[in-house]
């Protein structure tokens, strides 16, 4: 409604300014009024068409028809003329783009297929509408009496600007309806590959042209020179400023979008005073920098998200004004028998590619879908055939401009029915996953009484990623470790889940010991663990743990293998468990796209080198293509060990590694929690009955209560806590039996002898601690508890506390600390966090200590209990922001979208960045 | 350590009880060395000499890269670069700081006092290289005392930042002569006082109208693409409404700037986040635009002549006064503070000569350019070296 009233005040300030004194203004006077006031109207315009389902640059168009001099006529002619400014560098912009489009690395083998099919459809399309327009030539209302070579060569003209796709269309369309696969990726790079031979052979044709119908008096000599300077000079043109572009964005680096669109308007204009081909130019400048200046890409494409959007919207709205509605009335049986011939070439011609090409026959099916938009190229080979013969070449555009209006109404509709039908629409066909951890999201028990339990598991990953699987359906590969687990699957070791609503497949895979336990608790959790966290417990590598994880690691890719077949599903590989299970699946499918998150920190090189393995786990990893770390200090340490390790090459500005021909991108992606889930537990009435269920479970009767909620590890730095807590004590002995802190903590691999050492001194030093501080009928110092509490339970326990405490010695991120935050929405408690854990470079207004340093933890800790409910506030309040704005499922969202726009067509960025909330 | 003279008195936050790690928030500042120091370019600061004698040099009287044909291209673009430079000063107008009113006074009064001085100054010379016997030497001299009048390149960043008295009295310094401009340039379309008054209120409730309709897509944009589209179409329009109209564009720039910066806290931020990130390449089209149009000729440079003394005098006359009004707030080298002549004056010539077009336009043009780049050149070696920070 806002959206709308904000047209209508536009549009009423348009018509005011045209009351005042728009008629006596001169030509380029407008040009401002009328970009601003295009771009306005059509991006709300457009808006507006998505509520019905409508690609919004159907929206753009329109807008520019109803507003423009053929109808409205509130963009008078004269203002539609001055947008034609944007539409010349817009369609270089757009060139440019499709230049960046163009990555022989991403497209790999299927470069050459696609080729054959664009080389297919171009010739098959092409020869059709050449003969039809020999046989139609005399009732085409352009040249009826032009005969021999003349008719020869204005016909081959018409032929290939009518044959000539929009590769901003259809991108604009895929990126207008969220459609992802294999038809969307053929159809954009096809259209890309198309323009850039349709662009040489109007050059070709254009000078042919000349020669023949004698406008340019130039001899066949030298119309070959001007032919061999129009494209040859382009492309050698458009390299040296690519080359250039590629040096400013390296050492320069600022202001990219603006240069970006400095660069177009250069590009348009030396080329258009040069006679150069400037799309030719763009198009090379593009591929340059797509393919040689590789770092800088992402940089570049930044800048298209950031400055192309209101670029393209005008051009979108500019091309909607100067569609002549009334041109169809003149010109417009000729026109649609035109479209309805183009049409009907360029299917058999895709039918026929795709058959020599070898590409699955469902993409010649609908493919033809997203070759019937025409925009700003053609609208650019009318003007300049319009120009450079005029007469029969204003036919021409008139004829073209029909066209045009015709395929630009039907064109974006038709791709998205055709995306549809290929089931590429996130609407209506869900983008399937697979998901490998360790951990299973579903656990089946043996309740003990005959019947089977099922257990869900409530780690924020865990319930962030089931919840994605949900939406998205697909497999989650697991190890199966309920003891029912066997009973419930099928044949193929397959459970539907969640059990209330099965929307996913939860396949389990069964490994003996002793072999789990050399790959989990051996490799994982007494080497790879105790690696990757700085305290003080020594690694242990050996031998048969490595061959069991390798092993392990082996089976996974396997199973993957089995459940992805033939499809280009994503995979999600979680934790350090899997850091083998992309070499294994790539041995068997080259093409699988991996992204691997590892939640817990990584070494600096030279605590690395303990590690005997440590090439085949960076290489390991190296053969994901994306791989996520918490913290930028972990994403840095393992750039530095793939470089000194692996001498593999970096790429520091776009943050990739290359290694043996496969390149990897490298991002930091800090994980959060279930904001609203906890939110919703701290809001629930029963919150005030759980809370006192807990205060008499564990027997609280202070009136301070400190929080602590852990799994007993040795990096949650556990002692260290106690260490404080004695030290408190001592300093505020008014504190003894006024305070007490809950320990909850929950006992896990037990069964290695780090663990259950720590288990036992935790003990021990809670009742020394108990002892020492005990006061007569007072609480006691710590309460412990091992046993573990539902996620509701831990927020009653997170709203009870006045403090809490993550004290870790080394942590990937610790999860508690935003827990703690995200519980506190009355805005009070303190929370006391560990520089050393990864939360602490987010939750700045936490009160940060150094656990190594008991006093002044012990301080930290007296500051937390006497500090002012304002502070507190104020604290809280920041923290939350922070909090509330990383959820677990932004965190992985972003994960699958940044692995899933590695494959993304960087031309989709150019318009995909005023659809970000829908896409 | 403060980077600032202690007779320079820092404007900064409402609450004395406020504390700002100076060091660190002016750190960026004090980092930015080498070149950047060298040709005076900062976040507020400008090359202006530089650039406008690299616009010379490029223009049709230097090798003629920038041709006739490209500026008029570029055309379109300068009433909105000017709009945006009016929206830069409209959002940082309204402060509710200690000492604001006082600021305000001195700056009012202060160029005021150079406006007239300057206006009043060049009348004989307008008059005597302006031979067509009609008036037209008399809003000659009036556009000059305007252009002379502000000290301004671009406002700081942040409504918060902390800032120097001379450099808020620069900011609120732009505010009569764009005014005053907005009237004169109604004046000139519209040759009757009453005409030109109604012209004045019709582009100025287009463009509020256009800021309301701005303000209400801002305020419930849904990502930071569709508020830089908002925010752009926005920014076209206000100075495209100005061009269409031939009425000043900063002066509607400026009202817009009021508007968002009345209405919230939100919209503000967006389009202060996207006239920034334009500012200095928009600095730089203007400068360069202008130096390549200046119609460089003896009666421009005539008039420069008494553009610089007369500027010398009104800035330093004005600046002490201003010291006498600011009781305390205001340094007493004000005056000298404020010789450097920033990018506004070449601004507001550059509105006059594209709205009204004329011989008249093109004169005041050239002689702002010379006398900005003689005053630049005499405000290093007269003005104190903060002054050109």
């Amino acid at each position: 409604m806002r959206r709308l009233l904000a047209l209508a005040l536009a549009v009423g300030a348009m018509a005011w300014v045209r009351e005042v004194g728009v008629p006596s203004a001169s030509g380029t006077s407008v040009t401002a009024i009328a970009l601003g006031f295009a771009l306005l109207g059509a991006s709300i315009t457009g808006d507006a068409l998505r509520q019905f389902q409508l690609p919004r640059l159907t929206g753009y168009l329109l807008f520019g028809i109803i507003v423009g001099p053929h109808v409205a006529n509130l963009i008078t002619e004269s203002m539609a003329a001055q947008l034609q400014i944007v539409t010349g560098i817009a369609t270089t912009l757009i060139a440019f783009i499709a230049g960046l489009t163009l990555s022989v690395d991403r497209l790999g083998s299927r470069l050459i297929g696609i080729a054959r099919m664009t080389l297919v459809t171009l010739g098959v399309a092409m020869l059709g509408l050449a003969a039809t327009l020999w046989i139609a030539w005399p009732w085409l209302p352009i040249a009826p009496e032009a005969s021999g070579a003349e008719r020869l060569v204005m016909m081959v003209l018409l032929a290939v600007m009518v044959v000539s796709f929009s590769p901003t269309m259809t991108a604009a369309v895929v990126a207008d309806s969220g459609a992802r696969g294999r038809l969307s990726d053929t159809i954009l790079a096809m259209v890309v590959l198309a323009d850039l031979i349709v662009l040489v052979l109007f050059s070709v044709s254009m000078q042919v042209a000349r020669v023949v119908l004698g406008t340019g008096q130039s001899p066949a000599g030298e119309a070959f020179v001007r032919l061999s300077w129009e494209i040859g000079g382009a492309v050698a043109f458009g390299v040296l400023i690519g080359v250039l572009f590629a040096l400013y964005l390296r050492y320069i680096g600022r202001e990219i979008s603006l240069v970006l669109l400095a660069v177009c308007a250069m590009l348009t204009q030396i080329g258009t005073t040069q006679q150069l081909q400037p799309l030719l130019a763009a198009l090379a400048a593009g591929i340059v920098i797509e393919n040689l200046a590789v770092a800088q890409g992402d940089s570049l494409r930044a800048a298209v998200r950031r400055g192309a959007p209101p670029v393209l919207v005008v051009f979108f709205a500019a091309v909607g004004a100067s569609l002549r509605i009334d041109a169809l009335a003149v010109i417009g049986i000729a026109a649609l028998a035109l479209a309805a011939v183009r049409l009907g070439f360029i299917r058999v011609g895709l039918r026929a590619g795709v058959r020599l090409a070898g590409l699955p026959e469902s993409i010649g099916e609908h493919a033809w879908t997203g070759l019937v938009s025409q925009a700003g190229i053609t609208l650019g080979f009318a003007s300049v055939v319009a120009t450079t013969f005029p007469g029969w070449g204003n036919q021409v555009q008139l004829l073209l401009v029909a066209l045009i209006a015709i395929h630009e109404l039907v064109g974006p509709a038709w791709f998205r029915r055709g995306l549809a039908q290929a089931g590429e629409l996130d609407a209506r066909a869900p983008r399937p996953l697979v998901v490998v951890s360790n951990r299973e999201p579903y656990l089946h028990n043996d309740d003990g009484q005959g019947s089977i339990a099922v257990t869900a598991a409530t780690g924020g990953v865990a319930v962030a990623l089931d919840a994605l699987m949900r939406e998205r359906g697909g497999v989650w590969i697991a190890h199966g470790a309920g003891s029912a687990d066997q009973l419930v699957v099928n044949a193929f070791d397959k459970v539907r889940v969640p059990p209330e609503s099965p929307a996913y497949d939860l396949r389990r895979l069964w490994i003996e010991e002793p072999t789990f336990s050399a790959y989990y608790g051996g490799f994982a959790n007494e080497g790879l663990w105790p690696l990757c966290h700085v305290v003080d417990v020594r690694p242990k590598f050996r031998t048969e743990d490595w061959a069991a994880y390798q092993d392990v690691n082996a089976r996974f890719a396997a199973a993957i293998h089995q459940e992805i077949g033939a499809s280009d599903v994503p995979v999600f590989i979680q934790d350090y468990h899997l850091a083998l299970v992309a070499p294994a699946l790539r041995a068997l499918r080259p093409d699988t796209r991996t992204a691997l998150f590892w939640h817990i920190p990584w070494p600096n090189p030279d605590r690395l080198r303990i590690c005997p393995w440590r090439g085949e786990i960076l290489a390991g990893l190296l053969a994901n293509d994306l791989i996520a770390f918490q913290l930028e200090r972990d994403r840095r340490n393992f750039l530095m060990a793939a470089e000194e390790e692996l001498q593999a090459e970096i790429e520091i500005e776009a943050s990739r590694v290359r290694l043996a021909g496969h390149t990897a991108t490298v991002v930091s992606v800090p994980i959060g929690v279930d904001f609203d889930r906890i939110q919703g537990f701290a809001a629930d009435p029963g919150l005030i009955e759980e809370q006192q269920r807990l205060r008499t479970l564990l027997n609280l009767r202070a009136e301070i209560v400190g929080l602590g909620v852990d799994r007993l590890d040795y990096t949650k730095g556990i002692p260290e806590r106690l260490d404080a807590l004695d030290a408190l004590m001592i300093r505020r002995p008014e504190l003894r039996g006024r305070m007490t802190f809950v320990q909850i903590g929950v006992p896990s691999r037990s069964d290695l002898e780090s663990y259950s050492a720590i288990e036992a001194e935790i003990d021990l030093r809670i009742a020394e601690l108990n002892a020492r501080h005990a006061v007569r009928g007072g609480s006691p110092v710590v309460t412990y508890y091992t046993t573990p509490l539902s996620a509701f339970s831990l927020a009653a326990l997170y709203r009870l506390a006045h403090f809490c405490i993550v004290s870790s010695l080394h942590d990937g991120m610790n999860l508690v600390a935003k827990e703690f935050v995200a519980a506190r929405d009355d805005e009070r408690g303190v929370l006391v966090l560990s520089a050393l854990a990864g939360a602490a470079q987010e939750l700045e207004d936490a009160v940060i200590i150094n656990p190594y340093d008991a006093d002044a933890f012990a301080g930290a800790l007296a500051r937390a209990i006497d500090m002012p409910a304002d502070e507190q506030a104020r604290r809280m309040r920041a923290m939350r922001k922070v909090v509330a704005g990383r959820n677990v499922f932004n965190w992985a969202s972003d994960i699958l979208e940044g692995l899933e726009s590695l494959w993304t067509k960087p031309l989709l960025y150019s318009v995909r960045g005023w659809e970000e909330t829908s896409v | 350590m403060s980077v600032l003279p202690h007779d320079d008195q820092l404007h900064l936050l409402d609450s004395p009880g406020d504390t700002i790690d100076l060091d660190a928030t002016l750190a960026p500042v004090r980092q930015r060395g080498g070149w950047g120091v060298m040709l005076g370019w900062s976040a507020t600061s400008a090359p202006v000499a530089l650039l406008l004698l690299t616009g010379i040099a490029l223009g049709p009287r230097g090798i003629n890269l920038m041709t006739a044909s490209l500026t008029s291209l570029l055309d379109p673009v300068i009433p909105v670069a000017l709009g945006a430079l009016g929206v830069l000063v409209g959002l940082g107008l309204i402060d509710r700081r200690p000492g604001e009113p006082r600021l305000l006074t001195a700056a009012l009064v202060e160029s005021g006092l150079t406006l007239l001085i300057v206006a009043l100054g060049t009348v004989p010379i307008a008059w005597t290289v302006w031979a067509s016997g009609d008036s037209s030497w008399r809003s000659l001299a009036l556009a000059t005392g305007i252009c002379a009048a502000t000290s301004l390149t671009l406002p700081t960043g942040g409504s918060l930042d902390p800032r120097a008295s001379s450099t808020r009295i620069r900011e609120l310094g732009v505010v009569l002569p764009i005014a005053a401009g907005a009237v004169l340039l109604a004046g000139l379309d519209a040759g009757r006082f009453t005409a030109a008054v109604v012209l004045l209120a019709n582009a100025t409730g287009i463009t509020i109208l256009l800021a309301a309709a701005g303000w209400l897509l801002l305020t419930r944009a849904s990502s930071e693409t569709e508020e830089r589209v908002f925010a752009v179409s926005a920014l076209l329009m206000v100075g495209g409404v100005a061009d269409a109209l031939s009425m000043s564009a900063l002066f509607g720039g400026l009202t817009a700037g009021m508007f968002w910066r009345y209405l919230g806290h939100h919209p503000r931020e967006t389009i202060t986040r996207d006239v920034l990130f334009v500012q200095h390449p928009l600095v730089v089209l203007v400068l360069l635009v202008a130096g390549a149009r200046a119609d460089l000729s003896w009666a421009s440079a005539g008039i420069a002549v008494g553009y610089i003394a007369f500027r010398l005098v009104g800035k330093l006359v004005g600046g002490v006064i201003a010291w006498r009004m600011g009781d305390g707030v205001v340094s007493r080298d004000v005056g000298l503070l404020l010789l450097p002549p920033g990018v506004f004056g070449v601004a507001f010539a550059l509105n006059v000569a594209g709205s009204v077009g004329n011989a008249e336009a093109s004169l005041l043009l050239g002689a702002v350019v010379i006398a900005t780049i003689g005053l630049d050149i005499v405000a290093l070696a007269v003005a104190p070296r903060r002054a050109l920070a």
